[in-house]
C-alpha cells in the first residue's frame, strides 16, 4: 500500500462568524483515509459531520471559515489549489453523494444528460460519447433499460433509482473519493441495503475509497471498515469497525451503542438514552465538551480539553485511557 | 418532437391561444397585404361610416380612413412595443438579476440597489422623460414602457434565482466541479425561465395596454402611424355618437391581451417536465 494516504485532514478548524457569537462547528479533527477504504463518520446532527466535507470539498459556505488546519489530497494542500484545479478535483478525484437524490437532480434536464455533464465537464468528450457513458454507468448501478430511463427525468424516478443516478453521477469520472452525505437516509431498509451494496461493490470495482456520513451506527457497521465518531465539531473516537462495536472507549460512543436496540437480550433489556443534550453550539464547555453529560466525569474534565490519544491503532479523546496511550495525534 | 405537438395541443386553452397569437403576428407582418384598404388615406366623403354598412368592415372614422386597417396595422405597433419592451427589460433586468442572485455579494450589491433606485422613480415619469428626450418613435416608447418593467423582471428573477441557488442540485453541481457559468445555464436558466416567460407574456400584454395609454395621452407613436392607443384616443370625442369606432380597437386590444395570457400559461406548463401528464 501507498505510504501517503488518500487524503489526510489535519487539525482542521471551521469557525462560523455569526452576529450572536462564533460557531466553532469543527474544532480539531484530524484524520486518514487510505485508498479504497470505506471510512464511516458518525455523530448525532449538527456536530460538524457536513462542515468537514464541505471543507474537504472546499465548499464552507458564508459566514463559515476554515480558520486552521490543512487537507491533504495524495499529498498536496487542497487549500494550495487554485479555484480552477479544485474545480477538476470536485467531481474528478473526490466526488460527493447527498442525502436527498431528488433534490440533486435537475428537474428539467433529463438524467441521461445530468449524469453525462460530469464526465463531459471533466473529460472534454463529446455529447454523444458522454451519454453513451452515461447510459453505461446507469446499467452498472443497476438501472434497468438504462438507454429509456437516461431520456426521462428525476420526478420519473423512484426514491432508490434517484439515488442510483446520482451515485452513478459520481462514479463517471472514477474519483479518487466519495463523500457519501448520509446516502440512505431517506430511504427505506431494503432499498437502503441495495445502495449500501452498491457503493460497496463500487469501492471493489473501482477501488475507490468512501467517506461513509450517517447519525445511523447500523448502516455505518455494515460497510465501513474503520468509523470515526464525532461529537460537538470534535473527533471523539476512531476504530476499527470491529474493535469499536466491540470495545467502545469513549464514554459518548459507549451510550450511542447502548441506544441502539438489538434482537439479543430480549424485553428485559431497555434502550439507554444518553442523558442531557448536547452543548449549544456557541457556548461549548471549556473542558471536555461531553463532560456535562457523561457518566464518568471527573473534576479534570471541566477543567481541561482531553487530547486525541493513540491507543495502538485507534483513537480516542478521553483522560481515562492516558496510561494506556502511546502518544497523541494532536 | 411529436412529444412537444402532443403536449402543445393537450391544453386546449393554450392551444387556441397560441394559434389566436400566431394569427396576430401573421396579421402584423402581412399587413400591407392582407389589409383591404389603406390605412393613411383620408377620404372626406366617406367618415363616420357605420360597420357593416360597406365596404369598409368595421367603418371609418373621422377622416373616412378604414378602421379595420388601421387596427391590421396598430397591431403592428402594439405587438412590436409588446415584443421591444419586453425584450428590453428581461436583458436588461432579468440578466443582470441571474447574476446578481447566483454570485450574491458585491455583484448583487450593485445590480439590486440599482434596481431599487429605478424602482422609485415613478413610470410614468420616467416614460415621459424618455419620449420626451428620445422623441415618439416607436423606438422610444418601446424603452420606455421596457425601463419601467425592468425592475420587475429584475426582483422576479433575483427572487427565484436565490430560492434555486439553494438547491439541492446546484450544490451537487458546484461539488461535482461544474463552471459556474455553466451552472447558470445548465441549473439556474431553464429552471427561473418558466417564471420570466409567464412574466414576459403577461408583460406583452400590459405593455400593449401601456402603448395604448400612451398613446391615449399622446406620448405614443407619432400621428398619423395607427396605433390601438391614438384611435381609442382620438374615437374618445365621438364616443356618444359612433362607439363601433372606441369598440373595435378596444376589443382588438382585449383579444390580444387575453391570448398572450392564455399562450404565457402554457408555455410555462410546456417548459415544466413535472407538469407534462402522464401517459405520454
Amino acid at each position: 500500500m501507498n505510504d501517503i494516504p488518500l487524503l489526510e485532514v489535519k487539525n482542521l478548524k471551521v469557525y462560523f462568524y455569526l452576529r450572536d457569537g462564533v460557531v466553532k462547528a469543527v474544532e480539531g479533527a484530524s484524520f486518514k483515509i487510505q485508498r479504497g477504504e470505506i471510512v464511516g463518520l458518525a455523530g448525532e446532527s449538527g456536530c460538524g459531520k457536513s462542515v468537514t466535507t464541505q471543507a474537504i470539498l472546499r465548499l464552507v459556505p458564508a459566514p463559515g471559515k476554515v480558520e486552521e488546519g490543512e487537507i491533504l489530497l495524495n499529498g498536496k494542500n487542497i487549500f494550495e489549489f487554485s479555484t480552477e484545479e479544485m474545480r477538476n478535483i470536485r467531481g474528478g478525484k473526490i466526488a460527493i453523494i447527498f442525502q436527498n437524490a431528488l433534490a440533486a437532480l435537475n428537474p428539467v434536464i433529463s438524467v441521461g444528460e445530468q449524469i453525462a455533464d460530469v464526465y463531459r465537464d471533466h473529460k472534454g468528450v463529446g455529447k454523444k460519447k458522454s451519454l453513451l457513458q452515461a447510459v453505461d454507468m446507469m446499467r452498472r448501478v443497476g438501472i434497468k433499460m438504462p438507454e429509456e430511463r437516461a431520456k426521462q427525468y428525476a420526478h420519473e424516478f423512484s426514491g432508490g433509482m434517484q439515488q442510483r443516478a446520482v451515485i452513478a453521477a459520481s462514479l463517471m469520472c472514477t474519483p479518487d473519493l466519495i463523500i457519501a452525505d448520509e446516502p440512505t437516509t431517506a430511504l427505506d431498509v431494503t432499498i437502503q441495503m441495495q445502495i449500501l451494496a452498491l457503493l460497496k461493490h463500487a469501492q471493489e470495482t473501482y477501488g475507490t475509497a468512501i467517506l461513509y456520513i450517517s447519525h445511523d451506527l447500523a448502516t455505518v457497521s455494515r460497510i465501513c471498515e474503520r468509523v470515526i465518531i464525532m461529537y460537538a465539531g470534535e473527533i471523539v473516537e476512531s476504530a476499527r469497525t470491529s474493535e469499536l462495536y466491540g470495545d467502545p472507549l469513549h464514554p459518548y460512543t459507549q451510550g450511542l451503542l447502548s441506544s441502539i436496540p438489538t434482537l439479543e437480550g430480549g424485553t428485559e433489556r431497555y434502550l439507554k438514552a444518553i442523558e442531557g443534550q448536547p452543548p449549544k453550539p456557541t457556548e461549548y464547555p471549556t473542558g471536555c465538551r461531553f463532560a456535562p453529560r457523561c457518566s464518568f466525569v471527573e473534576e479534570r474534565c471541566r477543567i481541561e480539553r482531553p487530547r486525541l490519544l493513540n491507543i495502538g491503532e485507534r483513537m480516542v479523546r478521553c483522560i481515562r485511557y492516558e496510561d494506556r496511550s502511546n502518544g497523541n495525534f494532536d | 418532437m411529436k412529444k412537444a405537438l402532443y403536449r402543445l395541443t393537450a391544453n386546449k386553452l393554450a392551444f387556441i391561444s397560441g394559434v389566436i397569437v400566431l394569427l396576430l403576428v401573421l396579421s402584423a407582418v402581412l399587413a400591407p397585404i392582407i389589409s383591404p384598404f389603406n390605412p393613411l388615406k383620408d377620404d372626406i366623403g366617406n367618415r363616420f361610416l357605420k360597420p357593416f354598412t360597406s365596404d369598409h368592415i368595421l367603418g371609418t372614422d373621422e377622416m373616412g380612413r378604414d378602421i379595420l386597417s388601421r387596427i391590421i396595422f396598430g397591431g403592428r405597433v402594439s405587438l412590436l412595443v409588446g415584443l421591444e419592451s419586453v425584450l428590453f427589460a428581461f436583458f436588461a433586468g432579468s440578466i443582470p438579476a441571474i447574476f446578481a442572485g447566483f454570485f450574491g455579494g458585491k455583484t448583487e450589491f450593485v445590480v439590486m440597489r440599482f434596481v431599487d433606485i429605478l424602482f422609485a422613480i415613478p413610470s410614468l415619469i420616467l416614460a415621459l422623460s424618455i419620449v420626451g428626450l428620445l422623441g415618439r418613435s416607436m423606438v422610444a416608447v418601446s424603452i420606455a414602457i421596457g425601463l419601467a418593467y425592468t425592475p420587475v423582471f429584475a426582483r422576479v428573477t433575483y427572487s427565484s434565482v436565490v430560492a434555486i441557488r439553494n438547491q439541492g442540485y446546484v450544490e451537487a453541481a458546484r461539488a461535482l466541479g461544474t463552471n459556474p457559468l455553466k451552472i447558470i445555464a445548465r441549473d439556474i436558466f431553464p429552471n427561473v425561465l418558466p417564471l420570466i416567460l409567464v412574466q414576459a407574456t403577461a408583460s406583452i400584454s400590459w405593455a400593449i395596454l401601456a402603448e395604448a395609454g400612451l398613446g391615449f395621452i399622446g406620448l405614443g407613436v407619432n400621428p398619423p402611424t395607427p396605433s390601438w392607443g391614438l384611435m381609442l384616443s382620438s374615437a374618445r370625442t365621438y364616443i356618444m355618437e359612433e362607439p363601433s369606432m372606441s369598440i373595435s380597437p378596444g376589443i382588438a386590444i382585449l383579444i390580444t391581451v387575453f391570448a398572450f395570457n392564455l399562450f404565457g400559461d402554457g408555455l410555462r406548463d410546456l417548459l415544466d417536465p413535472r407538469a407534462w401528464q402522464a401517459g405520454e
